[in-house]
């Protein structure tokens, strides 16, 4: 453990003196991000014991962090096309409720499938649907290892394995919705 | 200047530092234990060894072998009674390692494996792929931190020894973090802190790699032992000087000159064994003095391969296929591809020798403790009296952990036996001291890296791999003269915190006082005996006369050497033979029988070892 | 540096001091390169020619200490292991890594990962009713592999800076303290998980990371901790659903 800060003798036991991004008042923490959201002055961390000459600075975080780099950029996406594929689902949740509400809520749910928003809405579901699904495939072999004695099953089986199981699953639902 | 108490401070986070520290804290846990370090302990340079470390385990291996292989690599300059003890408990430390978690490699069947290394006639060394020392660092750093009684001063460059009283009474150093200097008072303090490679400039070693605690010592009053003794590693990329380990030769790697011929059967290490097929002791699996003399000695024959970053020799690993490089040498495959743009698969990777460890250091006993009482000292800083003359490869990582517990567990005792009283005179001198160094800030006009540079090429033209009066006294001129630039030396930075310009001020400071302890001693060392090599008329070993550690005592007007007996107990001094000739002569004695010298003391083992397999 | 002189570079340098400088700031240097000058032969050009006072951590030079870590023209790189040929003609902005607490120039602080590492309680536990004798655990290559790649980490902390998560999330634990855990995690010889359990099973332990993925992206070794979160969280959640179905009696096992 760092003796860091101990004026007095190092002391026994896991807990020593208040040590930076551990608990204890007032924290540092391993984040650039001071409390409030806002950056402040340099240096606004906790003085070090009497006679330290820090003044460590913290660099404020940018609300648009996510669009800094192509990685992050790639990440933002992905968690957006959440929000995307569930305002969808929202939609089919209106209609399975306007289903039970009769055939007239239901024919004018229907209706409102037609419309531009809604027709928007699908499409950019679609999209976003199939984007979400392939960037978590693709995520997928950091959880999923296979492996027998020292060799490992290449990653892009995993993913293909998902995209099998996803046709499989595909083709099951349309034979089952196109029955006679 | 702050103060803390402490029973044992170590100073040095490295392999050796922290196993002493986990062994203080084994054995005593009640006394409180603080590593100062001045890099964070995972970049301590312990991380950087790569190829192994030796332990007697394999079922025709013996300790009396892993002896007399150690004993004569030293070139019989080894105390021996520390040998002993030392290949008496390789083995089981290294055992404790694995039970703390280090990825040792393994056999199919799950027991360690072993490798072949330089100069030693079994496979013996212990390796986790080419990472070892990477692997020991963590798994020591991380079984520290389980420990409550071990503190850490993370950062903090050690200054000064304090001695009241006729023994050391702490150390005084300095808090880069915080920015103010801290006097840690100790019971015992174990110096830990490393070799002194970077004197040169073609070295393998990272930038902390200054003597720092040998020069701590010294100005101190312990005495330094042996420093003319300095390693070359043969397989350096030239320019940086980045380590390729000899592991490398142990899984069968072969060196060529320009001419594509396997030199070392020149240079009494043949004959040639066959490419894939590498003898323990024949050809690049010699020990690394011979081969770095080897080269030295092809390179004024002009049979080495100029390069862009100077003159070099191939080393061959082709043969081995892809995938066991991959396996085997992965970091040397990284390596090479990041800095040469070349795969070992595919071409030879250009070395030359390169300064890699300092076999001299602060004089210490088998029970690692120095002549100045209260002060422990283990690892590369020290001078054990393990390694003689010339190391033996992955003897060294072996060391840290069978002598750093010793370390540890003397240094408690002492602690513990012997406390120190809070003396005000203590506190005074360490600030005076603490005032000494911080006034270098701001002042001087002497460039460091003009001193730094200077002092690396005079050390490498004159107490290189091979030595001459004229040079040696040409270096000593250059290193006196650099020291007198050194009291004007150039400190700009003035910031509290992080004060780089004035640590590596502070780092010269040490690098030429070792420098001059060097320089004087290998002048008084008339004779050559393993990396110590005189082409003005000494070129032989004389036991006679230099059958003797050098010992250089630190004082204002120059270091005052003495010549000190070699603990010789089984293994009198013989002829230290390689190839053919070391196997016809049985490798020097075999401990433990004591008798004459090399011929006719030819055992079975020996015999058999040389008629190839 | 050794060969010859290909061009100049200009590198711009974060510099910050905390005695004199209200906030940091781009310094420009102008730096001569060859084919093998790495970044940090720029840096120590620039310390021993140009500014002494630029503080920045270096030792092994290649790769393996984990000191010389730095953004380079905003990606988190080993100063050692990427070089100014690949940069040319410049410029080359030089910034200390991303989402931790500037000290000074291009150093920063390391102890909230310090303690970090620490509250991962990273070390063997042995089998407290069977522990291995004098000749150790036996272990086999296959047994190795599942734990090995995490124990590569050179604790460079390129993936604290990648990890938008640390700048964003309180006291999160970060990919290289987590790898540590499930390094020991994963060790056959091992049998401290449920004591590294309370550290990881916590908001600010696993559940902070989102699976950005960009730690593994920055990981100059190849230990890839995304994917060993990931692999604890899948872990710990199914520890957690047996837990609920089916209760351990007493004690632990």
């Amino acid at each position: 453990m760092s003796a860091r800060g101990a004026a007095g003798p190092p002391r026994d036991g896991v807990a020593g003196p208040p040590r930076d991004g551990v608990a204890g008042p007032p924290r540092e923490g391993p984040a650039g991000v001071p409390r409030g959201g806002s950056a402040g002055p340099p240096g606004d961390g906790p003085p070090g014991p009497p006679g330290s000459a820090r003044r460590p600075h913290r660099p404020p975080v940018r609300r648009t962090w996510f669009l800094a780099t192509r990685e992050y950029r790639a990440y933002a996406l992905r968690e957006a096309s959440s929000v995307v594929v569930g305002l969808f689902v929202l939609n089919l949740v209106i209609g399975l409720v306007s289903a039970h509400r009769g055939v007239d809520a239901f024919t004018r749910w229907v209706e409102l499938q037609r419309s531009a928003p809604v027709v928007v809405l699908t499409v950019v579901a679609l999209v976003m649907a199939v984007v979400h699904a392939t960037t978590w495939f693709q995520a997928t072999p950091a959880i999923i290892r296979v492996r027998r004695g020292r060799r490992q099953l290449h990653r892009g089986w995993v993913v293909l394995a998902h995209y099998v199981l996803l046709a499989a699953f595909a083709v099951v639902v349309v034979l089952w919705l196109g029955r006679p | 200047m702050q103060a803390v108490r402490t029973d044992v401070a170590v100073v040095g986070g490295g392999g050796a530092g922290l196993r002493a520290a986990i062994a203080v804290a084994e054995a005593h846990p009640e006394l409180d234990v603080t590593v100062l370090s001045k890099v964070y302990p995972m970049r301590s340079h312990t991380v950087a060894a790569e190829g192994g470390a030796a332990g007697v385990v394999g079922a025709d291996d013996s300790l009396e072998q892993h002896f007399a292989d150690t004993v004569s690599g030293g070139d019989w300059l080894c105390d021996q009674d520390v040998v002993q003890y030392f290949v008496e408990h390789a083995a089981h430390e290294m055992y404790r390692l694995e039970r703390w978690g280090c990825p040792w490699s393994r056999t199919d069947a799950g027991a360690v494996n072993v490798r072949r290394f330089g100069g030693m006639s079994r496979p013996r060394t212990w390796f986790a792929a080419d990472k070892t020392g990477f692997h020991v660092l963590h798994t020591l750093f991380q079984t520290s931190l389980q420990h409550p009684s071990i503190a850490r001063m993370d950062e903090c460059l050690a200054l000064e020894l304090v001695v009241r009283d006729g023994r050391v009474a702490g150390v005084l150093a300095y808090d880069q973090r915080e920015g103010y200097p801290v006097l840690v008072e100790a019971g015992a303090v174990v110096m830990a802190t490393g070799g002194a490679g970077r004197l040169y400039a073609q070295n393998t070693n990272g930038a902390i790699v200054t003597g720092d605690g040998m020069a701590l010592a010294y100005r101190a009053g312990a005495p330094l032992r042996d420093l003319e003794f300095v390693q070359y590693h043969p397989t350096g990329l030239p320019g940086s000087g980045i380590l390729i380990t000899e592991g490398c030769r142990g899984e069968g790697g072969i060196l060529v000159n320009a001419e594509g011929r396997r030199y070392l059967q020149d240079y009494g290490l043949g004959p040639e064994t066959p490419v894939g097929k590498p003898e323990n002791k024949h050809m690049e699996l010699g020990p690394r003095d011979r081969l770095s003399q080897a080269f030295w000695h092809e390179q004024r024959a002009g049979r080495t391969i100029a390069t862009p970053r100077g003159d070099a020799v191939h080393l061959d690993l082709r043969h081995l296929g892809p995938a066991y490089l991959r396996e085997r040498l992965p970091l040397i495959c990284e390596l090479t591809e990041q800095y040469l743009g070349i795969d070992p698969a595919t071409a030879p990777i250009p070395v030359c020798p390169s300064v890699h460890y300092s076999m001299g250091g602060i004089e210490t006993d088998v029970t690692t403790a120095t002549p100045l009482p209260g002060l422990f000292a283990v690892g590369e800083c020290a001078s054990s009296g393990l390694h003689g003359a010339n190391r033996l490869g992955s003897n060294s990582l072996a060391e840290l952990v069978v002598l750093g517990r010793v370390a540890g567990e003397r240094a408690g005792a002492f602690a513990l036996a012997e406390p120190t009283p809070a003396d005000p005179r203590v506190r005074r001198d360490a600030a005076d001291a603490a005032a000494r160094h911080l006034s270098m800030m701001g002042r001087g006009s002497e460039p460091q890296v003009e001193i730094r540079e200077a002092l690396g090429r005079a050390m490498d033209d004159g107490v290189g791999i091979f030595r001459t009066r004229e040079g040696m006294e040409r270096t000593a001129a250059t290193v006196r003269g650099l020291r007198a630039r050194f009291a004007d030396v150039r400190v700009a930075d003035t910031c509290p915190v992080h004060n780089t310009d004035w640590a590596s001020a502070v780092e010269l400071g040490a690098m030429l006082d070792v420098a001059e302890g060097l320089v004087a001693s290998a002048l008084a060392r008339e004779e050559s005996r393993g990396s110590h090599q005189r082409l003005d008329g000494f070129g032989e070993r004389d036991d006679e006369r230099f059958l003797a550690h050098t010992r250089a005592w630190w004082t204002p007007d120059g270091p005052r050497l003495e010549h000190t007996p070699v603990t010789i107990t089984t293994s009198p001094p013989a002829t230290r033979a390689y190839g053919a000739a070391g196997a016809a002569a049985g490798t020097g004695t075999a401990a433990g029988t004591g008798t004459g010298t090399a011929a006719g003391t030819g055992t079975a083992a020996g015999a058999a070892e040389g008629a190839g397999r | 540096m050794s060969g010859e002189v290909l061009g100049t570079i200009t590198l711009r340098v974060q510099r910050y001091r905390p005695d004199a400088d209200e906030a940091p700031h781009l310094v420009e240097y102008a730096v001569p390169w060859g084919q093998d000058t790495s970044v940090l032969d720029a840096l120590t050009w620039i310390k021993d020619h140009l500014d002494p006072t630029l503080a920045f951590r270096w030792s092994c030079r290649m790769a393996i200490c984990g000191s010389c870590g730095f953004m380079l023209n905003g990606v988190p790189r080993l100063g050692c292991e990427h070089f100014v040929r690949d940069y040319a003609p410049g410029p080359l902005v030089v910034e200390p890594l991303a989402n931790l607490a500037v000290e000074r120039d291009l150093v920063v602080d390391l102890e909230p990962f310090l303690a970090s590492l620490e509250r991962a309680r990273p070390w063997l536990v042995p089998d407290p009713e069977d522990p291995p004798g004098e000749t150790g655990n036996r272990q086999t290559p296959e047994q190795m592999l599942a734990y090995h790649d995490y124990a590569m980490c050179i604790d460079c902390l390129l993936c604290y800076a990648a990890c938008p998560q640390v700048a964003l999330a309180p006291d999160f634990l970060g990919p290289a303290a987590i790898t540590a855990a499930v390094r020991y995690d994963k060790d056959s010889r091992d049998h401290g998980s449920d004591d590294r359990l309370p550290a990881l099973d916590r908001e600010d332990g696993l559940w902070a990371c989102t699976f950005v993925g960009a730690c593994s992206t920055a990981c100059p070794k190849g230990v890839d901790p995304a994917a060993a979160i990931q692999q604890a969280k899948a872990a710990t959640a199914a520890a957690w659903a047996a837990e609920f179905l089916l209760p351990r009696r007493g004690g632990r096992p």
